[in-house]
């Protein structure tokens, strides 16, 4: 009968009680933590979460998605379910992306609670700072949470593990939390660029900053002081600089360790050892098609290529291209399909068989391609730890350049197009375009230019939704891009789109969340 | 002393000597036969028991005693009631049985070309559904009992052989594509199935989706060596293929629709007219061969036999090879006070499997492209050359022959069975049982440099290399007593303790390579291992009062090792009751009837099969192959990641009742059964959503449902006809099976949809919901025209929200389910002196099938990233631009009948003119079906028809021979 107490005899196995045997444990457990932000799970056919496809449905795949197909930047072809829903603006609580990113986010939430379950009381130095780390991680899925979702459900390390249901949070109050949380942990955490890609003080900054940037948003009051402060003290930290050629934040060799010191915080990817479809892959082969950027001559990925789903719309070319300037707001000639003619740097665009698209599921040969991503170095020469499958890219997901455009923002939404507001831009512009002939003055500053200008830099990263969103752009008709509400020319679309539905299997499973105000 | 018998045999129906019948001094070889007439002579000795046997009768046994004249009747072999039944850690008489149980013996088995031991039973029970996963060789099938009591776990019943629960078939081995086919079906005697709770229940946590019991062959005392040779030949070839567009009716399409491709695609339209289907089907030959020794050697009985089958596909580079022996002793000791039974089957089975991938591919490559075109880049085939590798089609015949997928499977099953009558309590019965079950495999699945057909690049391979190993022991020790105070008071009781340990273990290594020694990417690198325990103790009570009423009670008292310590044990009772009307004085002188009995039983079973983790409710983390780590302190490292758990998880538990009416009339020519159940499942489990935030996953297998199986069972078997020379028996069984969900989730939410089902691709289009059946389908309700047609994309706005109707799920309905309403059963056996017939039919009323062959089908999908792609011809009906994955038009009714078999033989009584007993026979399996169903086969196991492999037409040449 004492044969009924079995243990695991799997050595990929240990029970939570024999965490505490071996140091690395704490190590493994907290990659986990990082690691469910960018790979399905523990191996091929053991994902996280149960969904119709692994790669799919990994947080920032789904919230690249939901970041960018929803607006001007891209429009993907593919037909599997939710995503033409997506590309134009007429998503339902089934949608499976936007259920995937809540259930990722708050696994990885539950996660972190149960690292800091498991390490409670410990005094280590080492012990101390993955706390930090894991609270952070814990708030950076907070603030993704509350951006998409507004009010998802709020679990601390308080919370048990089992059948229950937690109880729903609102916006305003999550915003708080958030704000706490990251005050309270910045002092164990690993110095500016110290620990590269986990977490530190300078990560800490820049999510505190985007958290104020969007407070209008998130709590009806602005904070633009409070956003300042924050990027202030990462532009002061000598640990930061723009990288000279602005293609390296998007190269195999864009962390930290091969010199760039403009990545403050990105998901690491690598080709032999962070692999998955779920990143930086998806984003390049997804945009990659066999006829106009194929993957094996623009990024050396050789196998399981040229997914050809991806490109921008021509709103987005729009802005990156001012072709009243370059072309004499002449069409863009056939012969220059990589707007070779732009002085910009930051172009890595190529037109397709045609710069509009004819439906939006049509086949990805239409449109605007982006190669802005790539697996290759920022040299072209091939990365390391090369793999013909899987890119060996970080994911950015804050750097200098940001804490730049952001402090622009803040300080012109408190007084308006000052010097520094115009120095602040043209930091970015100069590397931009190599020299300060691209340089602006004072009277270009608006609104929309500040707008455009995080377009210009940031596309394809994973930003524009909520961009789109603080500058009241994203829904109603203020901004129609092409086929945004389903037409070709773009429809005005109903504002509660400015946040997304909890998933319908939540609502079903939890009786006590309240589903969004629309839907 | 010698002295001389002699007498006449004849036949009970009309009185009439018979010829031929053999007579034997049992435990000798000394014999003789009857005359022209029914007469004999034969010189016995006085304490010598004669044995009369002739086929078709009832064999008798006779002591000679005194007498000097002995005259027999031999009566037809019908239904025989005194036949004992093999029952859990028991037997009982026919007659005497209280629950709902029926046996399947060697004679009514299905004929041809049979390797796989539940193809014999297939139809021949009523209440038991087995449906083949396709045509493959070797290939394994799905058996249900009464429904299935699970949603989540299990549903596959309890197989026992010689008394060896062995592994369930959820868990076999990898490379392995049938869990039974260790057991060659040439060995087996019996099939007993256990179908209600008051059967089931002494099996406890295994016995909720009903017990099949296999009983092998044995050598009998005192019989002289019998060798017994049986083969047959069988050719196997496609009854039919999906029909497509061929090359010219692709170009036909391609230039009258101008509009709807891409103008540079044209350049890849080819000449040629390739039929793909007919290139990797074909006509296949197959052989099988055994051998089988039995006798009594020194006391000792045995059984040894070997067997041999070839089976080859009829999709090119597919068949496989096994070689099975068996060795059965069953020697006594002691005054017969100790029986020893020892059995041991060995199987060793070569599979290759080829790559089924082949048969959709096949449907869909371009017809206008030869098979090669000289492309030495992928070994002179025709292929897509830019995609072919990622996103296209593959050419079927490369894809189909230059696979290597081959897999090595052994096992042995053997076990040792001890019955020690106590010498100063004879009523009692020691049993010891101890058995072993161990399978290992391993298998490569490898693609050359030169195949497209994998998700890699043209230059590269794939190897894939597996491995597993299952180990399955067991002991049981149970006592038993019997008792027969007087003729109004019979009891007999069984108690025990039984204690079983699996261990599986298995390991993956795939990679993809530039030659063999070069490997570029490691795609998959695990091992993994895994154990449980069940520990059990276990009786029953069967007491008679009057030889009427017949009570019988057990329950089993489970203990798993997949269960916390509040959780671990369960209790899991019966009773049943059973009136055996016909010895009533009121019916006892009605000659008519035969036999009457009504049964009426109760009883709970559980299920603790309950998915792929043995460890359900503990909290463990599991680490991170390669490929799946994260740097930390610079360093890459494995991750860990807490598991989802239950800690309160438990068994389900299933509650049946069963009434149900046993009847025999006529000397039992006309006999059968009736039974109605009920069965209730609570504590179902389900993998539910959970509340985010709540636990490790987005899902959690969890104890929270509930469901409903309820129905009916008729068989009925005839003897039509019976004299000497012909006869005919007739068996019919009819099954009436409903399923209802009843409870699915942790709340009670009326808005909640049910769970779904359905591809990334396709959308939704199953769905298991509160009050419906499950898997039932879940589509939009097409709009049709006027001259019936679908029209493209329109469909009912049920919600009536308007806006986007398809695959929404708001507009869906529930729209019929995969299971059949109505299941019917008919076989019929016919001799005619040495010449046979039989045959097998089944009719499957009621269920439907999403033709997923015909909804893949649209204009615009006839060109894929710059290749043109063949389509099924379905869609000249449709026309549909679009593919329209949700459209109920493709949810059809697959109601069928189907002559599974059918057989002719005939019987030599001396072969050659030697003292060999031959029969020849030649059977055709898979005659026809009649269904009007769209696609090939209207019986598609899950009930989403999507290129299976098609089950072939095969005609078997059979002789066997005994010596």
């Amino acid at each position: 009968v004492d044969d009924l107490d079995v243990k695991p005899t799997d050595p990929n196995k240990i029970l939570a009680g024999n965490l505490g045997d071996d140091p690395a444990y704490m190590e493994q457990t907290l990659a986990k933590l990082y690691a469910s932000f960018i790979i399905s799970g523990q191996g091929d056919g053991d994902a996280d979460i149960t969904s119709s496809d692994d790669g799919f449905f990994i947080t920032m795949r789904a919230l690249w998605n939901l970041q960018t197909i929803t607006t001007d930047e891209g429009i993907c072809a593919w037909g599997d379910v939710g995503i033409s829903d997506l590309n134009t603006q007429n998503w339902s609580a089934q949608n499976p992306f936007l259920t995937a990113v809540y259930q990722r986010l708050s696994l990885s939430v539950t996660y972190a609670n149960d690292f800091l379950n498991v390490t409670a009381g410990s005094t280590e130095p080492d012990i101390i700072q993955y706390r930090a780390e894991a609270r952070y991680l814990r708030a950076l899925a907070y603030y993704w949470l509350m951006d998409l979702f507004a009010n998802p459900p709020f679990t601390t390390e308080e919370d048990g593990v089992g059948k229950y249901f937690p109880e729903q949070i609102q916006r305003a109050d999550l915003f708080t939390f958030i704000v706490d949380e990251l005050k309270a942990i910045e002092p164990d955490l690993g110095e500016p660029g110290s620990s590269y890609p986990q977490a530190d003080k300078g990560a800490c900054w820049m999510l505190l900053a985007k958290t104020y940037l969007n407070a209008e948003v998130y709590t009806g009051t602005a904070q633009w002081e409070e956003c300042k402060t924050y990027c202030d003290k990462v532009i002061a930290s000598p640990q930061y600089s723009l990288a000279t050629d602005y293609r390296q934040n998007f190269s195999a060799d864009n962390d930290r360790g091969h010199g760039n010191n403009e990545m403050i915080f990105a998901f690491a990817e690598d080709g032999i050892n962070t692999q998955g479809n779920g990143g930086i892959t998806f984003i390049i082969e997804s945009s990659s098609d066999a006829t106009y950027i194929r993957a094996e001559d623009y990024h050396g990925l050789t196998s399981n290529t040229n997914w050809n789903g991806n490109r921008a719309r021509k709103d987005l070319m729009n802005i990156l291209v001012d072709t009243l300037v370059v072309y004499g707001n002449n069409p863009v000639p056939a012969t220059d399909t990589i707007f070779a003619q732009s002085p910009d740097g930051r172009i890595f665009l190529r037109q397709k068989r045609s710069i509009n698209i004819p439906t939006p599921s049509s086949s990805g040969d239409f449109g605007v391609g982006v190669y802005k991503f790539t697996a290759k170095n920022h040299d072209g020469t091939q990365a390391d730890n090369y793999s013909p499958t899987f890119a060996s890219t970080d994911f950015p997901v804050f750097r200098l350049a940001d804490a730049y455009l952001m402090r622009a923002e803040a300080l012109f939404n408190t007084s308006g197009a000052t010097a520094a507001v115009v120095a602040d831009i043209n930091m970015i512009r100069e590397r931009a375009y190599g020299d300060d002939s691209g340089n602006i003055l004072a009277s270009d500053v608006d609104a929309d230019f500040i707008l455009d200008e995080r377009a210009r830099e940031f596309y394809y990263e994973g930003q524009r939704r909520t961009d789109l969103i603080r500058f009241g752009k994203f829904t109603g008709g203020a901004y129609n891009w092409q086929w945004k509400g389903g037409t070709f020319n773009g429809t005005s679309t109903s504002n509660h789109l400015n946040i997304f539905p909890i998933p319908g299997d939540e609502i079903s499973a939890n009786p006590n969340i309240k589903q969004n105000d629309g839907y | 002393q010698e002295k001389v018998v002699t007498g006449l045999v004849t036949d009970a129906n009309d009185g009439i000597g018979i010829p031929g019948v053999s007579i034997v001094v049992k435990g000798t070889t000394i014999g003789t036969t009857t005359d022209i007439d029914g007469n004999y002579t034969l010189s016995v000795g006085a304490d010598a028991t004669i044995i009369y046997s002739f086929v078709g009768y009832r064999p008798q046994e006779i002591v000679v005693g005194d007498q000097t004249q002995i005259n027999v009747i031999l009566s037809v072999e019908t239904e025989n009631l005194s036949e004992v039944v093999v029952i859990g850690y028991g037997t009982v008489k026919k007659e005497d049985k209280t629950g709902s149980v029926t046996s399947v013996s060697s004679k009514d088995f299905n004929r041809g070309n049979i390797t796989s031991p539940q193809d014999l039973l297939v139809g021949k029970s009523a209440g038991v559904v087995i449906t083949s996963a396709g045509g493959a060789p070797g290939s394994g099938s799905t058996i249900r009992i009464r429904g299935g009591s699970s949603f989540n776990a299990s549903n596959d019943p309890l197989i026992i052989v010689d008394g060896m629960p062995i592994e369930s078939v959820g868990n076999n081995v990898s490379g392995s594509s049938n869990a039974l086919s260790f057991i060659n079906p040439n060995d087996i005697e019996t099939f007993t199935v256990l179908k209600d709770a008051s059967s089931t229940a002494i099996y406890g946590s295994r016995a909720s989706n009903g017990v099949i019991i296999i009983t092998t062959k044995q050598g009998v005392k005192g019989s002289p060596l019998k060798v017994n040779y049986s083969g047959s030949i069988s050719v196997a070839s496609p009854i039919d293929y999906i029909d497509v567009y061929s090359g010219d009716q692709l170009r036909k399409i391609a230039n009258d629709n101008r509009t709807l491709y891409d103008p540079l695609i044209y350049d890849n339209l080819g000449t040629e007219n390739t039929d793909w289907q007919k290139e990797i089907f074909r006509t296949s030959v197959s052989h099988d061969h055994n051998l089988a020794f039995s006798g009594s050697e020194k006391n000792i009985p045995y059984r040894i036999s070997l067997g041999y089958t070839d089976q080859t596909g009829i999709l090119e580079n597919t068949d496989m090879q096994r070689y099975t022996g068996s060795l059965n002793l069953n020697p006594t000791f002691l005054n017969n006070d100790l029986k020893v039974n020892m059995n041991a089957k060995f199987m060793m089975t070569n599979n290759n499997f080829g790559d089924t991938g082949a048969i959709g591919s096949a449907v869909s490559m371009d017809p206008t492209q030869p098979i090669y075109d000289g492309n030495t880049s992928s070994a002179g085939y025709y292929q897509w050359q830019n995609y072919g590798a990622n996103l296209g089609t593959p050419n079927p015949v490369e894809q189909a022959k230059a696979v290597n997928n081959k897999s090595d499977v052994y096992r042995l099953v053997a076990n040792l069975k001890l019955n020690y009558t106590l010498p100063f309590l004879r009523d009692m019965q020691a049993n010891l049982n101890i058995a072993t079950d161990y399978t290992e495999s391993d298998g490569q699945n490898n693609r050359p440099t030169t195949s497209p057909s994998t998700l890699v690049p043209s230059s590269w391979g794939k190897l894939s290399d597996y491995t597993a190993k299952n180990k399955n022991n067991l002991l049981d020790f149970y006592l038993g007593y019997n008792k027969e105070f007087n003729e109004n008071h019979r009891l007999d009781l069984t108690g025990g303790y039984s204690w079983q340990h699996f261990e599986r273990e298995s390991t993956n290594y795939t990679r993809s390579v530039e030659d063999e020694t070069h490997p570029l990417q490691v795609d998959n690198d695990t091992a993994s291992e895994t154990e449980n325990y069940l520990v059990s103790f276990f009786g029953r009570m069967n007491y008679a009062l009057m030889n009427k009423y017949l009570f019988t009670g057990t329950f089993r008292y489970d203990g798993s090792s997949r269960f916390s310590e509040d959780n671990r044990w369960g209790f899991f009772p019966s009773a049943a009751f059973a009136w055996k009307m016909h010895e009533e004085s009121f019916l006892k002188d009605v000659d008519v009837v035969s036999d009457l009995k009504v049964r009426l039983g109760w009883g709970i079973t559980g299920q603790q099969d309950i998915s792929d983790n043995d460890y359900p409710y503990q909290a463990q983390y599991i680490s991170s192959q390669q490929g799946y780590y994260y740097p930390i302190n610079g360093e890459f490292t494995s991750t860990l990641r807490p598991n989802t758990y239950d800690p309160d998880i438990k068994w389900e538990e299933t509650t049946t009742q069963n009434i149900g009416l046993d009847f025999g009339f006529l000397n039992n020519r006309i006999n059968g059964s009736v039974d109605y159940y009920f069965r209730e499942t609570k504590d179902l489990l389900n993998l539910v959503t959970i509340p985010s935030g709540s636990n490790f996953s987005n899902r959690l297998y969890t104890n929270v449902g509930s469901l409903e199986n309820k129905g009916i069972e008729v068989s009925l078997n005839v003897v039509a006809i019976s004299t000497p020379d012909m006869s005919l028996n007739i068996g019919l069984n009819y099954t009436r099976n409903d399923n209802k969900l009843t409870k699915l989730l942790l709340t009670d939410d009326p808005e909640y949809i049910g769970v779904t089902e359905g591809g990334g691709m396709t959308g939704v289009r199953q769905i298991t919901r509160v009050g419906e059946a499950a898997h039932s389908f879940f589509v939009n309700s097409q709009v049709y025209d006027a001259n019936g047609n679908p029209i493209e994309g329109l469909y009912d706005d049920i919600a009536g929200n308007g806006g986007v109707i398809s695959g929404d799920n708001a507009n869906k309905y529930i729209y019929h389910n995969p299971t059949a309403e109505d299941i019917f059963g008919f076989s019929a056996r016919f001799n005619y002196k040495q010449f046979d017939m039989s045959t097998s039919l089944r009719a499957n009323i009621g269920n439907y099938v999403l033709n997923q062959v015909a909804a893949g089908a649209s204009y615009d999908q006839m060109q894929q990233i710059g290749y043109w792609k063949n389509m099924p011809t379905y869609l000249s009906e449709t026309n549909f631009v679009k593919r329209q994955f949700t459209s109920d038009y493709f949810v059809q009714n697959a109601s069928f009948l189907k002559m599974d078999n059918i057989s002719a033989g005939y019987t030599f009584d001396k072969f050659a003119g030697k003292d060999i007993n031959a029969r020849v026979s030649f059977t055709v399996q898979n005659v026809f079906t009649i269904t009007k169903y769209d696609g090939l086969d209207p019986e598609v196991d899950g009930g989403v028809d999507d290129n299976f492999y098609p089950r072939p037409r095969t005609f078997t040449m059979g002789v066997n021979l005994t010596f």
